[in-house]
């Protein structure tokens, strides 16, 4: 084998030093990134913000209005893609469809089931998609049968278990709070309290709202410290 | 000039460096890491850098990147920039990372941020974490394969799916593991052991798991009867591990746990799945390879460096990281998919290359093989990216596909810089990282009750983000619109919710950091 026939001489000379100085294949380097992040639009972000002066606050009830024996809202307008377009409006209040939209498939027992459940209040529009069983919304109705802002949930209140007022097996409640209470943080008010000493559930306690409190939750508060212990998300009707 | 294969592969490298002077030995490290023979790895370092920088450039410039996790670092490394606890609003509000994850080490990218102060910037930071991790596989590979043979296995490596893996993920800690643990186990190679020390107690601070890594690098120490150091370092993993998820996570966790320990087939805390593991070893191996994708897993990390790392000892730091995967409930960690395996991939190639030499130590006839087994690895990823695009994401940049901007992408810039800064918003999970740097934006429904503004893009198949938390997009409008959010504007599916400010909605200091607040006002 010819010296310039072995693999090992040839690799050997390919690896040999190239003369590029170090600090320019970095240069370069910073400078390509520089040049990508340049041409991958980090330059063509100018902000032209909305003016939004004119919106005024709306509740849920002002987009949706009542004329007619028709109820006129976001079902009317021009579908989005996901959608539902063939809907019932399902009165609890009356326990019949009083509008369609679209051609709705019959109810099905299913869907009946779904619709009556007690965990409604009893003056709700329901607007059901029956075909995939789905509600894609709900609003409360006056006795008129216009909208409101009240809840469509019957509201529940009542408390919940937990480790802070609960007993371990063995007795031993070293180290547990003696006494909470449990705030609803939508409503602030106390749900329910326990008191280990006393076995009282009646806890008297001012409600201090803190905004850091997470929405939608119960928090737990120790007494003896005014601190929350625990906290948890629920839904609209408590669960 | 033929290798000696025979001779050990560390040999002549660390000879007489003991006498000279630390400062010398420091910068002949460095010249003989950095100089003139490795000219070509730097190259090789600096295109992947620009490479990957580009994919991570493109992805959020075309909507790929997300909320989780690019948002979160984001906007947890703007904290940090700040001098200011990790927060991050998408997390939730309130939420300090630390209960979600241990990575302190990520405070370095700080100073980025003092630069530009963009989430772009950590694009570019992985980029070059993965470009660093070239220069300990290929010093790895070149006393054993020689030059070219070790170039050609550091580029397979550096372009190889799982880095490029991580890569399509934005940002994670686990970059920073990456080129430590390739370090670490060239350390481990040339018996450096104060660097193997030193680089171990960083891992630590990438990930609370690496506790785990640590152990295994212990292990590696204890079979070269290195009694103290693996001693020291594997109680050092065992009690950060157990101090960090038992104490520190915990402490910062607003549910006051750690909530990774999901390992139902194990047990519910670490002493019941050592239990089960050493009383059921049969049923813990079945565990490994009881899904197709855990098979399919396995194929794609050991199959393209033909098992050999199987046969390394150097394979031990790997196992854990890999096996805690593939035991765990969590179908998404099973998977080739997200950022998973990139810490994998040097500790893999390092160790096949180790077996490597040996069988050609071993059988001197297959020395052709420190040629073609490199070249096989390299082809494989080439093949890879040509006709793999979903392992390989960089094929969209080769076909041009991660260039093209569609006529939606430009609404979703339209609408993003239609949101004005310092305000606090929820949106789709694709939009939020460009909307980090200017606003305290979380995800739909989420956490930011305080919102005035919403964004929903009717295109994606949800309001994104994983999780019971997902909305629909139709869903996530009626959820705004219950919410008293109004359609301002609409382009091309995107819709645009506007609520006027309220003050009866809360504390108006939630929907805006302090560091945004002295930035943009009171977000009001």
């Amino acid at each position: 084998m010819s010296p310039n026939s072995n693999p090992d001489v040839l690799l050997h000379r390919c690896a040999r030093p190239v003369n590029v100085p170090r600090h320019r294949i970095l240069r370069t380097a910073v400078a390509t990134i520089l040049l990508a992040a340049a041409l991958s639009g980090c330059a063509n972000e100018t902000l032209t913000p909305l003016d939004v002066s004119g919106v005024v606050p709306k509740t849920p009830a002002d987009s949706i209005s009542y004329a007619g024996g028709v109820y006129t809202g976001w079902w009317d307008k021009a579908p989005l893609p996901g959608q539902p377009t063939n809907l019932v409006l399902y009165s609890t209040k009356m326990n019949q469809v009083v509008q369609t939209v679209g051609s709705p498939t019959a109810l099905s027992a299913k869907n009946m089931e779904f619709l009556q459940s007690p965990k409604w209040a009893k003056n709700v529009i329901i607007v059901m998609d029956p075909a995939t069983n789905t509600i894609a919304g709900t609003f409360a109705i006056d006795a008129k049968g216009n909208p409101t802002n009240k809840s469509t949930l019957p509201v529940k209140t009542g408390g919940y278990e937990g480790w802070w007022n609960a007993t371990p097996a063995d007795g031993n409640t070293a180290g547990l709070p003696v006494e909470t209470v449990q705030v609803n943080t939508d409503t602030n008010e106390v749900i329910d309290g326990y008191n280990r000493t006393t076995k009282s559930t009646n806890i008297a306690y001012a409600v201090v709202p803190d905004p850091a409190w997470p929405r939608h939750s119960v928090v737990v508060i120790d007494t003896s410290t005014n601190k929350v212990i625990a906290s948890f998300k629920i839904n609209a009707d408590g669960t | 000039m033929a290798l000696d294969l025979a001779a050990r592969p560390d040999a002549g490298i660390t000879a007489g460096a003991g006498r000279l002077p630390l400062r010398q030995r420091i910068g002949r490290a460095a010249r003989r890491t950095f100089g003139p023979e490795s000219r070509w790895v730097t190259v090789l370092a600096a295109v992947a850098a620009v490479v990957y920088s580009t994919v991570s450039l493109l992805r959020f410039r075309r909507f790929g990147s997300a909320g989780y996790d690019l948002g979160i670092f984001d906007q947890v490394v703007r904290q940090y920039s700040a001098f200011m606890a990790p927060y991050s609003e998408i997390k939730g509000l309130d939420y300090n990372i630390f209960g979600d994850h241990f990575h302190p080490v990520i405070a370095s990218l700080a100073p980025l941020y003092w630069i530009w102060n963009d989430p772009r910037m950590l694009g570019i930071a992985m980029a070059l974490l993965m470009a660093a991790s070239v220069y300990p596989v290929y010093l790895f590979c070149r006393p054993r394969l020689g030059h070219w043979p070790a170039f050609v296995i550091a580029a397979g490596y550096i372009f190889w799916w799982p880095v490029q893996g991580l890569v399509d993920f934005d940002f994670h800690e686990i970059a920073f593991g990456v080129p430590l643990l390739a370090w670490i186990i060239l350390a481990l190679d040339r018996r450096r052991y104060a660097a193997v020390t030193v680089l171990s107690v960083v891992l630590l601070g990438v990930r609370e798991d690496k506790g785990f890594a640590v152990m295994a690098i212990a292990l590696v120490l204890l079979l070269r009867r290195r009694w103290k150091l693996a001693l020291g370092l594997f109680l050092l993993g065992l009690c950060t591990y157990l101090v960090v998820t038992g104490k520190v996570i915990p402490h910062y966790n607003l549910s006051g746990n750690f909530g990774y320990w999901v390992y139902s087939g194990l047990g519910p805390t670490m002493g019941a799945a050592i239990i089960f593991i050493v009383f059921h070893p049969l049923k813990t191996l079945a565990i490994l390879f009881d899904h197709d994708t855990k098979q399919v897993l396995w194929a794609s990390l050991f199959l393209p460096v033909g098992l050999l790392p199987l046969g390394s000892v150097y394979v031990l730091p790997a196992a854990p990281i890999l096996l805690s995967r593939l035991l765990s409930d969590r179908p998404g960690t099973w998977s080739t998919g997200f950022q998973y395996n990139a810490v994998l991939a040097p500790v893999l190639v390092m160790a096949a290359v180790d077996v490597l030499f040996k069988v050609m130590n071993r059988f001197p006839r297959l020395g052709s093989a420190r040629f073609w087994a490199p070249g096989l690895f390299a082809a494989t990823v080439v093949a890879g990216i040509a006709f793999v695009p979903a392992v390989f994401p960089l094929n969209k940049l080769v076909t041009g596909e991660a260039f093209t901007y569609t006529t939606h992408m430009a609404a979703q810039q339209r609408i993003v810089n239609m949101i004005p800064s310092g305000v606090c918003v929820e949106a789709d999970d694709r939009l939020v990282p460009h909307l980090t740097n200017r606003t305290v934006v979380g995800l739909i429904g989420r956490q930011v009750d305080y919102a005035s503004w919403a964004i929903i893009d009717f295109d994606q198949e949800n309001t994104g983000g994983g999780g019971d938390g997902n909305f629909t997009p139709f869903t996530g409008l009626r959820y705004k619109q219950d919410q008293g959010f109004q359609e301002v504007y609409r382009q091309d599916n995107i819709v645009l919710l506007y609520r006027p400010y309220s003050l009866d909605r809360g504390a108006p200091e939630h929907c805006s950091s302090p560091y945004l607040t002295s930035l943009y006002g009171s977000g009001r």
